[in-house]
């Protein structure tokens, strides 16, 4: 992890769950230094289950999974209204963390998303727009060797 | 035919009208009801009785809810009684009946005098055999649906293992040389960039050509495609599986081994989806000429006789169907907050006459 041991992730996400007066924070990164390029939750705060270490997520999967892949923030405000019961298997981490409300944001190296932050909480309607906004504003343009932009290129490409 | 016979005539059609279960209306050329038999009184709401007894045109029409055509189920474009000359054999007709709502009956619709255009309606009860006629399609219908699933499955999971997997697998080999070449930093840390989300990309497709149908299945056996499974289903969803095994062989019929791998595959993740656990007990034994699956949790359980399917339903009803395809048996016990425990016994048969070969 070359680069990302300079910084102590797990200090800046206890910090940002204090300033946010957040009930979960987690951090998925890509390990480049394996041969696997496994996107994982490396670092979390306020976890009541373990279960996150056991999974590898794939892009495009769940709420890491559709930011890793997109490159595009998640809010949801109200998962029960979001996501459908049926299907919230497919969201392990929200279902054992039990999130009600949350947002997530990608984390880039380049152009290429390198890291998922999630902010979440236990109790529906917690994650309102101003919320998200003060999220990011406290996360700011950089987070540790990341950097947090609106993805731009894409924009570019739909319009 | 002897002259005493057909003396006694009148009076046994006397009889029959009265007594048989049939139900018999006649008609006359307005549409109106000239006479009904006991079983029609019988099958036909009191009120509506009443008012057909009065002789409306058409009055057959309160009860009538159409007859069975080629492109409706129920239907009354080109009405049998809308032609009164012809004369109609066999054929379903819809009514609504007293206390059963609607029921099929095999109607013959028959002009018996031309002159003054008197016809007759006989009604014979449908019911059970178009049930039994429905539930036997079903069946049919069901195999055939999860036979032409499971071979599309295995196509397509083919493709992409055999063919596009392979192709990315050599442009990423392509890539890693190109590393070695001399190439500048700027570029190396792109050629890395791309070398990363190739991989990702195939392991995508890996995983969903395993997800389709494990290619495993078919070469190694249910013991290795559960063992692939259950890595996965850890990777994926952070759910351990405790996997027992004890088989006799390692290998037994296809389609056997498919439906054992289904039924495991559906009843963990059903588990996962609804128990609320993270521990999920599964055990493959053969005992006394049978393979035993046993998928076990010990999470919130459901009334089996009386729930309320938090999803579609479809899952126990498509592994009840698998099941019987292959002669088995299917045991669900279940009880609010005491776990659920599915158990699978099917017979082993040394051959089968519909012997399927997996490869093929």
């Amino acid at each position: 992890m070359t680069g990302q041991q300079n910084f102590n992730f797990q200090l800046a996400i206890d910090q940002l769950k204090e300033t946010l007066d957040a009930d979960f924070i987690g951090l998925a990164l890509v390990d480049v230094s394996k041969y696997s390029y496994e996107l994982k939750w490396r670092y979390v705060a306020g976890n009541i289950s373990l279960r996150y270490r056991k999974i590898v997520l794939s892009s495009g999967k769940g709420v890491a999974g559709l930011v890793f892949k997109t490159g595009k923030p998640i809010r949801v405000e109200e998962a029960d209204e979001r996501i459908d019961n049926l299907d919230l298997y497919n969201y392990p981490i929200i279902a054992f963390e039990k999130l009600k409300s949350f947002g997530a944001i990608p984390l880039f190296k380049g152009d290429h998303v390198q890291g998922v932050l999630l902010v979440g909480y236990r109790e529906p309607k917690k994650m309102t727009v101003e919320k998200f906004e003060q999220y990011k504003l406290t996360v700011g343009t950089k987070f540790g060797p990341f950097h947090h932009k609106e993805r731009l290129k894409d924009d570019a490409i739909e319009q | 035919m002897t002259p005493s016979s057909s003396d006694n005539v009148p009076e046994l059609l006397q009889m029959l009208y009265n007594r048989t279960t049939e139900a018999m209306f006649f008609f006359g050329a307005e549409g109106q009801i000239l006479s009904m038999n006991e079983a029609a009184k019988q099958i036909i709401e009191p009120e509506l009785y009443h008012k057909m007894q009065q002789g409306e045109a058409d009055s057959i029409c309160f009860t009538c809810r159409g007859y069975t055509s080629e492109d409706e189920q129920m239907t009354c474009v080109s009405c049998f009684m809308s032609n009164p000359g012809q004369t109609l054999t066999s054929f379903q007709l819809y009514l609504e009946t007293k206390g059963l709502g609607i029921v099929p009956y095999s109607a013959t619709y028959q002009v018996i005098d031309e002159q003054q255009q008197i016809s007759v309606l006989m009604l014979r009860n449908l019911t059970l055999q178009t049930q039994t006629q429905e539930v036997l399609n079903q069946k049919l219908r069901v195999k055939q649906v999860i036979q032409a699933q499971e071979n599309e499955r295995k196509r397509i999971s083919r493709e992409l293992h055999d063919s596009v997997a392979q192709e990315m697998l050599s442009s990423l080999v392509d890539l890693r040389v190109l590393k070695y070449m001399n190439v500048d930093e700027d570029v190396l840390g792109k050629l890395r960039q791309t070398e990363g989300s190739l991989m990702r990309l195939l392991d995508d497709i890996r995983h969903l050509s395993v997800e389709l149908r494990p290619a495993v299945l078919d070469d190694f056996g249910l013991e290795a495609a559960f063992r692939t499974h259950i890595k996965g289903l850890e990777k994926n969803f952070g759910l351990v599986v405790h996997f027992d095994s004890d088989l006799k062989r390692s290998r037994y019929e296809g389609e056997m081994e498919t439906v054992v791998y289904r039924i495991g595959q559906e009843a963990i993740l059903n588990a996962l989806k609804y128990a609320e656990v993270d521990e999920v007990f599964l055990s493959l034994k053969e005992v006394q000429g049978n393979l035993k699956l046993e998928v076990l949790d010990e999470g919130v359980g459901f009334n089996v006789n009386d729930f309320t399917p938090g999803g579609t339903g479809l899952g126990l009803f498509g592994m009840r169907e698998r099941v019987e395809l292959v002669g088995g048996n299917l045991l669900i016990v279940s009880n609010a907050h005491e776990g659920t425990k599915i158990q699978v016994e099917i017979p082993v048969k040394k051959e089968r006459a519909t012997s399927e070969n997996h490869n093929s």
